[in-house]
């Protein structure tokens, strides 16, 4: 329930208290005057006045009222202050001041009714409060809760006084007069909800817990046990002797027992609170030692941007000492050209929340206290402690990485320089270097049409063998303009199906005649990563081979297939061909080099020289097993070998 | 066949022998007018510099370009002749070492009408020019002479 709301019914209350007795008065209904029956009157001033008052309390219920709201509030509350004020200085003075017969006299003479003494105090102490009620200030509040704690206990003295049946101050506060203070001083008390009682009772803390649970029983736990006491005594069980000492026992044990029971929930509370200390210290620790120990620098920073934490890192690579950064602009980290951006950013997001370097890991440029900079990474985090906005960075000092990326970039530029002075030579061998060649075997070529008569065999001959010559070198100049071209061109990686590629091969070699004789059996489904163009070389080169050294044989055999050779699993070609010593297979993949005279076998050697280059693209391995005789099988994978991790 | 002219781009004098002898060996006795570099093949077709005054109502019947030239290279000169009315639509034939997949695609798109590369074997060279002969000198349909400017 809104304070405001508590107050307002308050004010309705206290006026539904007075118009009851007016209209008792007016209608002569004892029991309307009464409040209860056998009690005392409520006199028809008290009644008109608590309507005054009631109303005061009602138009100063909300807070913001406007001026002539709170200016009638005022005068109302003026007007029951003066009220009060003639009473008791009415009676003070023993002048009287016929306020009692003021309305109704007739009936008030008849019952007797008066304008009590303490009603009237109260009036004096509510009225003023009510006219304090919307002024501001330490001492406006403080006066206020005095008066309210004032007219507070004269109302609760009252209310005993009628529990307890006594007469008090030259005749009672009516009932309903007393129940109608009690409603203005809380209503009174609830129209300032943030200050007093009202604040601690409503505060969300272990102070407010703590009078909420103690309040009401501090009041209670006294007024019942006099009650009983009372009781106890009119019934004559004990004496006034004994009833008290009764009463102070009771209430001791009773205090004590609500004394214990406060400690205990204090002292769970603070166990608690303890724990959780702890663990933030915990926390705290951990946060200290690994910010102390991290290799990177940490810097914290306020909204106001001047630098709140840094760890030992932060000094190290700012190369400031221990005390020149604490409570410094975190400006003073980063180059004078960057500062206006980083103040705009700052500005920005502390205005909008927009953020462009939060949440993000960025390269920028840092400054240390001489002044030279470096390349940093920034990752940057904010958080809100309390009503203060914190911004932490970690920056990393990137100076080695950026150099190795240079390096790299440079490495980079060396070898596509490289490569494309390779193609410029690979160009101009391909052009050049088969000129000559042309030369030697049309002039060749003419020397036999036109003087062929005037050689003889072997001179003809001489000249056969020249022309091959030169055919032969055009045919290895083409094949290493092939290795290179292989090597040059960009790779790509797709998935490959590579038993189809060597089905397709095969049939190649059986369309084109060489490959009828054989047997081929090529395993199905075998899958690959790789370049199709590539692989599809390679497949060509060795099967090629293979068909090439088991030609000889009656009943040719070639395979192709996977399996687990040498640890890894590995695709092969294999054939039940001439084979070749072991002693010779490292200088099987070399370019030029062969195993077998020309005139047995013929090509340049270039064939696994570029199947070997290949499978090294691919990031693979190859190696051959065979034995003169009886065949050869060559194993090759195309991704690096999968070693166990330790 | 016989009143129809082939220009030779050739700088290489032993490719330009064995050229011509190829030809000669298949009976192509058309008139071969050689030129040594881009420059002058440029010159002589559009009758400036050494070929001043030369008349350019005649044009080749068919253009054997190589590619590697000294000064202008052959795919400048290809260039040039395609930029200009008067040559647009001779045909050209390169004929030369490189099998660059490069200079192949910068040929025709230049506008090269053929790309042969010259065989080593002087057989298969001798073949590759009888094909060139009857395929652009007999069967090939030229574009109609032009009246020079």
């Amino acid at each position: 329930m809104k304070p405001s709301t508590v107050s307002a019914a308050c004010a309705s209350a206290a006026i539904a208290f007075g118009a009851a007795a007016l209209v008792g008065w007016w209608l002569d209904i004892d029991l309307l005057r009464r409040g209860a029956p056998g009690r005392v009157t409520m006199n028809p001033v008290t009644a008109v006045v608590l309507i005054v008052a009631g109303a005061a309390l009602l138009l100063s219920a909300e807070p913001d009222r406007p001026p002539p709201a709170r200016r009638l509030a005022q005068g109302l509350a003026a007007l029951v202050v003066l009220v009060g004020g003639a009473r008791l200085g009415a009676y003070l003075s023993a002048w009287n001041v016929p306020l009692d017969g003021l309305l109704f006299p007739a009936r008030v003479a008849a019952v007797g009714s008066r304008l009590a003494q303490l009603a009237a105090l109260n009036f004096v102490l509510t009225g003023l409060a009510l006219a304090l009620l919307r002024l501001e200030g330490r001492r406006v509040h403080a006066v206020l809760q005095t008066l309210l704690l004032g007219s507070g206990l004269t109302t609760l003295a009252a209310l005993l006084g009628h529990l307890y049946g006594a007469d008090m101050l030259h005749g009672p506060m009516a009932l309903n007069t007393s129940l109608a203070f009690l409603a203005l001083t809380t209503g009174a008390l609830f129209a300032r909800p943030d200050e007093g009682l009202v604040a601690l009772l409503r505060g969300d803390t272990p102070a407010g817990a703590l009078v909420r649970r103690l309040l009401p029983a501090v009041v209670l736990i006294p007024v019942v046990l006099g009650w009983l006491r009372l009781l106890g005594q009119k019934a004559g069980l004990y004496e006034t002797e004994g009833g008290s000492a009764l009463f102070v026992v009771t209430t001791i044990v009773a205090l004590a027992g609500l004394t214990w029971w406060s400690a205990r929930s204090i002292e769970r509370a603070d166990a608690r609170r303890r724990e959780v200390e702890g663990a933030l210290r915990g926390s705290e620790g951990r946060f200290r030692t690994l910010a102390a120990s991290a290799n990177d620098a940490i810097v914290s920073a306020d909204a106001a941007g001047l630098i709140t934490y840094f760890n030992p890192a932060a000094e190290r690579i700012f190369e400031y000492g221990a005390s020149e950064l604490e409570g410094r602009p975190i400006t003073m980290l980063m180059p004078d050209r960057y500062h206006d951006a980083h103040l705009a950013g700052l500005a920005r997001y502390l205005a909008t929340g927009e953020a462009h370097v939060i949440g993000r890991t960025v390269e920028l440029t840092g400054r240390k206290k001489d002044g030279s900079e470096f390349p940093v990474e920034l990752s940057l985090a904010s958080w809100r402690e309390g009503a203060r906005q914190v911004f932490t960075g970690i920056l990393r000092d990137i100076t080695d990485r950026k150099q190795a990326e240079d390096t790299l970039r440079r490495y980079a530029a060396q070898l596509e320089a490289a490569n494309s002075e390779l193609d410029a030579f690979a160009y101009s061998v391909s052009h050049d270097l088969r000129a000559p060649l042309r030369s030697i075997d049309g002039f060749s070529r003419a020397v036999l049409d036109d003087c062929g008569d005037q050689l003889d065999e072997t001179g003809r001959a001489h000249f056969g063998r020249i022309r091959d010559a030169a055919r032969r070198m055009a045919g290895l100049i083409d094949d290493l303009l092939n290795l290179s071209r292989l090597t040059r061109a960009p790779m790509k990686r797709e998935s490959v199906s590579l038993s189809a590629i060597a089905a397709a091969v095969a049939s190649e070699f059986c369309r084109s005649g060489p490959g009828r004789a054989a047997e081929w059996v090529i395993a199905p489904g075998l899958l690959a990563d790789g370049d199709p163009r590539l692989l599809r070389v390679a497949l060509e080169n060795l099967l090629e081979n293979a068909l090439k050294y088991s030609r000889s044989q009656p009943q040719p055999r070639i395979e192709f297939g996977r399996s687990l050779a040498n640890g890894s699993q590995a695709y092969y070609v294999r054939d039940n061909g001439a084979g070749f010593d072991m002693a010779y297979r490292d200088k099987l993949f070399k370019p030029f080099q062969r195993l077998h005279p020309a005139g047995e076998f013929e090509g340049s050697g270039v064939g696994l020289a570029t199947v070997a280059r290949v499978i090294r693209r691919h990031g693979g391995r190859i190696w051959a097993e065979g034995e003169v005789g009886r065949g050869a099988t060559f194993y090759f994978t195309l991704a690096p070998d999968q070693t166990p991790q330790p | 066949m016989t009143d129809k002219m082939i220009l030779l781009v050739e700088d290489n004098r032993d490719d330009e022998v064995l050229t011509l002898r190829a030809l000669r060996k298949n009976r192509i006795t058309n008139e071969v007018v050689v030129v040594r570099d881009g420059a002058e093949a440029l010159e002589y077709l559009f009758g400036t510099g050494r070929y001043e005054g030369r008349d350019t109502t005649v044009m080749p019947d068919l253009i054997l370009l190589d590619l590697k030239l000294p000064k202008v290279d052959g795919l400048e000169v290809l260039r040039r002749l395609r930029a200009d009315q008067g040559t647009r639509s001779l045909p050209v034939v390169i004929l030369t070492s490189s099998t660059e997949e490069q200079d192949v695609l910068k040929g025709y798109g230049l506008g090269a009408n053929s790309y042969i590369r010259k065989p080593v074997d002087f057989d298969e060279f001798t073949e590759a020019a009888r094909q060139l002969g009857v395929y652009w000198l007999v069967l090939n349909q030229g574009p109609p002479k032009q009246r020079g400017p």
